[in-house]
């Protein structure tokens, strides 16, 4: 796994809040909690699209880690150990989903039509458009295969083996699907930049919301 | 999901589609001359590249959301119920701890600091499940007429307080034991901030600061007994 972008707990503290928290010690707990919360929480935000399930399995996903702390050795980075509990919780239950709800093909994408481009001069640049914000109603918008796989390539800095492995697939399909995921994203960017923000703004009302949550909480 | 939009397309050229083909190897670091010249030839595949290594960059710069605050509290029962955790240390104990130096002007500052946090904590904002009684947006109407001006305790609030304290109690006899002590410990570190502030507030009928603590004990409390009322796992 690619390096952290937070900044996490200095290993040997680290380290001490782990054989802590396996002894049951609540202060422990909550400060493994408070160091990783954001990240888990914005990784299944991100991949779920939705602030009540990313709440839900964010929880689920801290529960599972309580329930198993007791079985972490130090073979690997906390933190990855940790992050991969948390996929592995999320694309549980999007496949899950996906099998009440949500379209196999969202989840399997290998058999979906190219994305579409335009040739000759319709097929101008995104100069500024592609600020963070529009971006995180770009990604919200992708189909959960899609979605899953650039969130956890681009976003998480996932290698394609490591994808591949966790979403039980090929390397070659893990490429692809970040490409086709990346190109529409490109075209989503595009359209909302054709519309003007206003249009924008409501075709991402949920993802509005997301945003809403984070900031009531700051 | 993605829509379509009018497209005005011309045919690609054979080197576009070459550019294509090459697009996403070059992309994940390959070396892919033949990308980079037609891009900088053409216009239209210039724009993709530029854009998607725009999309990649971006990306690797998303920060990270904070969850609601209410997501610890949620755990921390959820951790308690499994027995995970002791409830050695009542979640509202510090709370209350505080409001004990009430009396003294000093700390007054830290104690509303932790009554604003607590409230934080546990105001659910995406709770729709009825108590029996009353909702909590019903609640949320009812303490959001008693605040603005004299930041005192409407009846209104105080009658729904004792409705979901009843409702609390029919149903915590089938609470597990642990889920229990742990709203019961806060509900009575509640129940002493409230007296003390009530305290308080007969002492001293002109201290707004009392007032508004007292409210905000009155709002914690509806809050805590909803959650409790409408966790599903006890």
């Amino acid at each position: 796994l690619s390096p952290l972008k937070d900044a996490a707990p200095k290993a040997a503290s680290e380290a001490q809040l782990i054989a802590r928290a396996q002894r049951g010690d609540e202060a422990a707990f909550e400060e493994l909690f408070n160091a990783h919360k954001r990240r888990v929480y914005s990784l299944c935000l991100r991949m779920t699209a939705d602030p009540a399930e990313a709440e839900d399995l964010a929880q689920e996903a801290f529960l599972q880690l309580f329930r198993k702390i007791g079985t972490f050795r130090g073979e690997s980075a906390f933190s990855t150990w940790l992050h991969r509990l948390v996929v592995n919780v999320v694309l549980m239950h999007l496949r899950k989903k996906g099998l009440q709800q949500v379209p196999l093909d969202d989840l399997d994408t290998s058999q979906e039509e190219p994305v579409r481009r335009e040739y000759g001069d319709e097929d101008r640049r995104l100069t500024g458009s592609v600020d963070r914000v529009s971006l995180e109603r770009a990604i919200a918008q992708l189909p959960p295969g899609y979605r899953a796989v650039f969130v956890l390539h681009d976003v998480e800095g996932y290698e394609h083996n490591e994808i591949a492995q966790i979403m039980n697939y090929s390397i070659g399909n893990s490429k692809s699907q970040l490409h086709k995921a990346r190109l529409k994203l490109r075209e989503w960017l595009r359209q909302t930049s054709r519309r003007g923000d206003a249009t924008a703004g409501s075709a991402s009302s949920a993802h509005e919301g997301t945003r809403v949550v984070s900031e009531e909480t700051k | 999901m993605m829509g379509q939009d009018e497209y005005h397309n011309e045919e690609p050229k054979p080197a576009c589609r070459i550019f294509e083909t090459g697009l996403a190897a070059f992309l994940e670091g390959e070396q892919r001359p033949e990308v980079v010249a037609h891009a900088s030839e053409c216009n239209s595949c210039g724009a993709v590249l530029g854009d998607l290594q725009q999309v990649i960059t971006t990306s690797g710069l998303l920060g990270y959301q904070d969850p609601p605050a209410r997501l610890w509290t949620n755990l921390r029962v959820a951790l308690v119920s499994e027995g995970l955790l002791q409830d050695s240390v009542g979640f509202w104990q510090s709370w209350a701890a505080a409001l004990t130096v009430f009396r003294h002007p000093a700390p007054v500052a830290a104690v509303a600091c932790l009554a604003l946090l607590s409230f934080a904590v546990v105001a659910p904002s995406r709770i729709s499940v009825h108590s029996g009684a009353k909702t909590v947006q019903e609640i949320g109407s009812v303490t959001a007429a008693a605040a603005p001006q004299s930041a005192a305790v409407s009846s209104d609030l105080e009658q729904t307080v004792r409705e979901l304290q009843t409702i609390y109690q029919e149903r915590a006899v089938e609470f597990r034991p642990g889920v229990k002590a742990a709203y019961q410990r806060s509900l009575n570190s509640l129940d002493a901030s409230i007296e003390e502030c009530r305290d308080s507030v007969r002492r001293q009928p002109a201290n707004g600061l009392a007032r508004e603590y007292l409210l905000a004990a009155y709002e914690q409390k509806a809050e805590v007994l909803q959650s409790a009322l409408e966790s599903e796992d006890h």
